[in-house]
């Protein structure tokens, strides 16, 4: 009896895999596949292989992937919903793997297209959809399946506001990201808001911390492992010397943290981060 | 000359001109003898390519200067793929490669190919026109004219390994000079695999999954494999991270990779940093990849072993000719093994659904005659996965 409840539940399980929780939309032209594969966190491995580890550091929860598939020729497309555990996260995978030369899109909190790819940000989800077919119409397709996605999963959605107080000037396009953890490559230092400037050779990070004495501590707990002692108050920006990273300068206001790094100069650094530290509401 | 900590320090700051650790390779001139026998080589195989034990997976796109630490640590194997971030990791490579010279490091790249969610095999979509595609695709974003070493993404099974069609796309590539070696890369079912890289007698390195949760059939197919001539190539050293299924006991990092390394056939391990700490942890192994007590027995502690070692099927065969009804054993044991082993119930009801396992087919028989050399109990799974399908079908029916 104890092994058939098992069976149950094993088959409870099973079809609530089979079963997606979204809708993926029609288009014309095209017929979608009745099966929709699902990828949790322990199976995404088998559909991305090695690529699976960054999404789930970036808070992958899970993945529909639906195929469809021309009514005129061999095409497909395929569109694949990944779920992450927040927005930030979510932004955070799109954004790593969008490139900086981005056509984009009015879908979603954000999107852009390349040749056969069109990739869309919103809310918790990250959509991607491809296909091997470049043309016109295939692309429209593309952009019908994400219009109606959008409409099921995130009609309102919006980009990070956080992401807009980083100064546009000498900002490299399509450098915006969210880095879940390991931030400048140092494991105490995690979530944060990130671009760059001037072809990478200075970067600013911003981070959202609890309370002002979460952010304070943040800046602290940086100083002490630099082996460094700094005088941390709010809006003063104070120069911490990493070994790793060269001289990286710090600032609190109010619950955020501002960093810079690969700018040496006090002067300069202090220019450039007021760029972002004024418009922290 | 040992790498000291401060001098690894030195060599990953931003703006410290040069690389003590580049300028310690022989490979890149250095004529220093005692240098040499530092650091440990390994020869890829056929491809001659001598590389540091230790080689880098996905790169830290999201920070170039760890990124640049990497490239200026002695590391000189990079491994990418076209799918690997939608091309970012391979843009980045290229970056990289840009301030630091293509000369001295290997490159690897992978193309991916659509196959049957069903029967593993490629599909029609698989064309000659998508492989080269991908590749054109991956040599621009790396922005080189040939990569080392090409991969075929995850064919996993022996079928897509030997495919002609495949092999001869691989052959043109390297007649075309867009790669120097042709190989595979599979993160499971090895030894299916390795065993059919050197059935087709045409590749030059396999990339493998090797760690310390796998049977020594793993390794000894390694072992026939560099037998043959193929260089290997290490990842999913980690296993995951962990040394339980709960995910509450995080495996020894360093440990995991020095037991992939103890075998010698083992050429080198690739290791996705993405902090300067792990970085910092890993360097050392390229110099001295001893195993302590500590680290052994903290390896054994690894609290699934022996249920994982029963649940992998090897593909043998031997089973097949024993069983009086010619049952298909070692698929439905591969099912056993997803549903119990992975907890991937519908990769084993995919697997299960183009079996044709008759009801009460081990009925007839009082006693198996199916002696499994890895001792399953052959017909106890077989009525186990029957039910799983059947109860399945009438659930959902």
């Amino acid at each position: 009896m104890k092994k058939f409840y098992f069976l149950f539940v094993l088959l409870c399980a099973v079809l609530s895999l089979e079963a997606a929780d979204i809708r993926f939309p029609e288009t014309e032209g095209y017929t979608l596949d009745e099966k929709i594969d699902y990828f949790d966190g322990a199976s995404l491995f088998n559909q991305i292989n090695g690529a699976a580890a960054v999404y789930l550091d970036y808070g992958f929860t899970d993945m529909h992937h639906a195929v469809y598939r021309s009514n005129e020729n061999d095409s497909y497309i395929v569109a694949e919903a990944y779920r992450h555990k927040n927005p930030d996260y979510a932004y955070g995978m799109y954004a790593l793997e969008r490139t900086g030369s981005t056509r984009f899109t009015d879908i979603g909190a954000q999107a852009y297209v390349e040749e056969g790819v069109l990739n869309v940000y919103g809310d918790v989800w990250y959509l991607k959809l491809y296909s091997h077919q470049k043309d016109e119409k295939t692309a429209m397709a593309m952009g019908n399946i994400a219009r109606g996605l959008e409409k099921e999963l995130f009609p309102k959605a919006q980009p990070p506001e956080e992401i807009a107080w980083f100064p546009e000037e000498l900002r490299t396009v399509g450098s915006e990201l969210f880095v879940v953890k390991d931030v400048l490559g140092l494991s105490f230092l995690t979530e944060a808001y990130a671009a760059s400037y001037k072809n990478g050779s200075y970067d600013l990070f911003l981070f959202k911390k609890g309370s002002p004495a979460e952010a304070g501590k943040m800046v602290a707990d940086y100083c002490a492992w630099a082996k460094t002692t700094v005088d941390v108050q709010p809006g003063k920006i104070v120069s911490i010397p990493d070994k790793y990273n060269g001289t990286v300068h710090a600032s609190v206001k109010g619950s955020y943290v501002v960093l810079l790094a690969g700018i040496e100069n006090a002067g300069e650094a202090q220019t450039i981060m007021n760029g972002i530290l004024e418009k922290i509401r | 000359m040992k790498i000291r900590r401060r001098d690894f320090v030195k060599v990953l700051a931003k703006g410290v001109p040069g690389a003590l650790l580049l300028n310690a390779m022989p490979s890149l001139g250095a004529t220093n003898r005692k240098t040499e026998n530092e650091i440990i080589y390994r020869t890829l195989g056929k491809t001659g390519i001598r590389v540091p034990i230790i080689s880098s997976g996905i790169v830290p796109q999201d920070n170039l200067r760890l990124c640049r630490a990497i490239f200026r640590s002695g590391i000189v194997f990079f491994d990418s793929a076209h799918d690997y971030q939608n091309g970012r990791n391979s843009t980045t490579i290229g970056q990289m490669l840009k301030e630091f010279g293509r000369d001295r490091f290997t490159i690897a790249t992978k193309v991916l190919l659509p196959t049957d969610h069903l029967t593993g095999l490629y599909t029609e979509e698989a064309t000659e026109e998508l492989f080269f595609k991908q590749l054109n695709t991956e040599l621009e974003r790396l922005d080189l004219p040939y990569v080392d070493i090409l991969y075929t993404h995850k064919p996993m099974n022996r079928a897509n390994i030997v495919n002609p069609k495949i092999t001869g796309w691989l052959q043109k590539a390297k007649d075309m000079g867009k790669t120097r070696f042709i190989g595979t890369s599979n993160h499971g079912n090895q030894v299916e695999c390795l065993d059919a890289m050197i059935e087709a007698g045409v590749y030059d390195v396999a990339y493998v999954a090797v760690n310390y949760q796998q049977p020594p059939e793993v390794n000894e197919a390694i072992n026939r494999a560099a037998a043959a001539g193929l260089g290997i190539v290490a990842m999913k050293n980690h296993a995951g991270g962990f040394l339980d299924k709960e995910q509450t006991m995080p495996v020894d990092k360093v440990a995991a990779v020095k037991w992939s390394l103890q075998n010698p056939n083992v050429h080198t391990a690739t290791i996705t940093f993405r902090s300067y700490e792990e970085l910092e942890q890993h360097l050392p192994l390229m110099q001295d990849i001893t195993m302590t007590d500590s680290e052994r027995k903290h390896l054994q502690s690894f609290t699934h072993k022996a249920e994982f070692a029963s649940l992998f099927c090897y593909g043998c065969g031997s089973c097949l000719a024993q069983c009086p009804k010619r049952l298909p054993i070692p698929d439905t044991m591969r099912a056993y093994m997803y549903t119990y082993g992975y907890g991937d119930k519908v990769k084993a009801l995919h697997t299960l659904g183009k079996l044709d396992i008759p009801e009460n087919a081990c009925g007839d028989c009082a006693v198996c005659a199916v002696k499994c050399k890895h001792n399953f109990r052959v017909q106890e799974r077989i009525a186990d996965m029957y039910r799983l399908k059947s109860e399945s079908l009438s659930y959902i029916a």
